[in-house]
């Protein structure tokens, strides 16, 4: 322990459960004394390494990149690894897993529905390949700023673990893969954009967001799912209505 | 029947009961105001469709009436009249305020609140649809919620003054 460092005392209340093993979640409580430079994720290093090996936890990048650390930390949705501990300015600490996920381990969750119904929409860009330019396909700065904040989703699966319309609805695609939804549709390479406004104006598309903003509270990168939702909704309408018209 | 269209098919990644999944609406968790607007939307929706029915059914009384041969009016006026009996009998006030302790009063006061706030919230999710303001929800909540708190006190002032206006040019 280094002089020039403040260091504190904090506690922390890890959920833990192990479905092949135990009947029901319970918490482990762990004592840890953590700098300002201690992240959530750090600390769970440290108490794999020091206290109890048999924590789960799953993480990658260790830079809010990878989006695969995503946890509820005192009940709000965080990546573990750019969170400082000493930030939060609590005594206690509760680390869950991200609710409404099948728990694999204490805080790791089985995300396949989540990527499923990303898969669903198709989420890489579509076009006519053969008039491709030789070099790189080019976008204006305009262009690009219509999508630019949706780019910047990590696919931590938190907005998605917060939607209520996702809890009550299996089938509804959700905040994350609507984002991307938005973010193909409105991209001006893609050459896809009237199938893509289609698959998502169906029973389980767009209009099952009922403008709760869990999402926007949840999002650790800060973006606002609800307002691509709301942009794909009229969209949808616009397309739907003219698809009418014209017959 | 137009077979429904599924985009993805997860009958099978359960984790709760339909009720466990609904009940936890009510989880407090990395929850905003935009949560809380959209649970009461829905519980107040819920409460004035409830409310139609009733007083659907009441007035529906008027013609059981003829029904069951009772005079005209009998039994809707008898309904009428035991709701705006005071709950309480105050002497001594002035009468606008007889009516502050009817059962009718009451009714009347939370039918009134779940109206506002529905209609104000209503306003809110329309500006939505239409893209307008949703990076400030919470401070498009909070100025329909103080604009509906005026038009609540100002429509329970009428519910209070217009009997009494009535009566007295009646007399
Ligand atoms: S929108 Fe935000 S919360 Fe949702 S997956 Fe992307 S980064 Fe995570
Ligand atoms: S470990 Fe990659 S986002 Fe946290």
């Amino acid at each position: 322990m280094s002089s020039t460092k403040e260091t504190k005392m904090l506690t922390f209340k890890i959920k833990r459960f192990n479905p092949a093993v135990d009947d029901k979640p319970y918490f482990d409580t762990f004592e840890l004394e953590c700098n300002e430079g201690t992240t959530v994720l750090i600390a769970i290093q440290e108490l794999i390494a020091k206290q109890d090996g048999s924590i789960a936890m799953r993480y990658n990048c260790r830079a809010g990149v990878c989006g695969s650390c995503a946890v509820l930390v005192n009940k709000k949705y965080a990546l573990a690894c750019e969170t400082l501990v000493l930030q939060l300015n609590k005594k206690e600490i509760k680390l869950e897993p991200l609710p409404f996920y099948p728990v694999i381990k204490d805080l790791v969750v089985d995300m396949s529905q989540f990527y499923e119904k990303l898969l669903a929409i198709e989420p890489y860009l579509k076009r006519d390949h053969s008039k491709d330019p030789e070099a790189e396909i080019l976008q204006s700065p305009d262009d690009f700023h219509i999508i630019e904040e949706s780019t910047k989703c990590i696919l931590c699966g938190a907005c998605h673990s917060s939607c209520v319309s996702v809890w009550t609805d299996k089938n509804y695609l959700g905040p994350g893969a609507l984002l991307k939804a938005f973010r193909f549709a409105n991209d001006t390479r893609d050459e896809d954009k009237r199938q893509r406004i289609k698959r998502v104006t169906a029973e389980d598309g767009v209009f099952r967001c009922h403008t709760a903003f869990n999402c926007v509270e949840a999002c650790p990168k800060e973006l606002n799912p609800t307002e691509a939702i709301q942009t794909l909704k009229r969209q949808s309408a616009k397309q739907t209505l003219k698809f009418w018209s014209r017959r | 029947m137009a077979e429904k269209e599924v985009i993805v098919d997860q009958a099978q990644a359960t984790t709760g009961s339909k009720l466990s999944n609904l009940l936890s609406w009510f989880n407090p968790f990395s929850r905003g105001v935009g949560m809380w607007a959209w649970i009461a939307q829905r519980l107040t929706g819920l409460f004035l469709v409830m409310y139609v029915f009733i007083h659907l059914g009441i007035i529906g009384t008027m013609l059981l009436d003829d029904f069951l041969g009772f005079n005209t009016g009998q039994l809707y006026n008898s309904i009428t009249s035991a709701m705006s009996s005071p709950l309480i009998e105050v002497t001594g006030l002035p009468s606008i305020f007889e009516h502050v302790f009817s059962f009718a009063f009451f009714i009347d006061a939370a039918l009134l609140a779940a109206l506002v706030y529905h209609g104000y919230n209503g306003i809110r999710v329309v500006l939505f649809d239409l893209g307008i303001g949703i990076r400030k929800q919470k401070t498009v909540f909070w100025i329909l919620l103080i604009l509906g708190i005026i038009s609540y006190f100002l429509a329970i002032w009428l519910i209070l003054s217009v009997p009494a206006i009535v009566l007295s040019s009646g007399a």
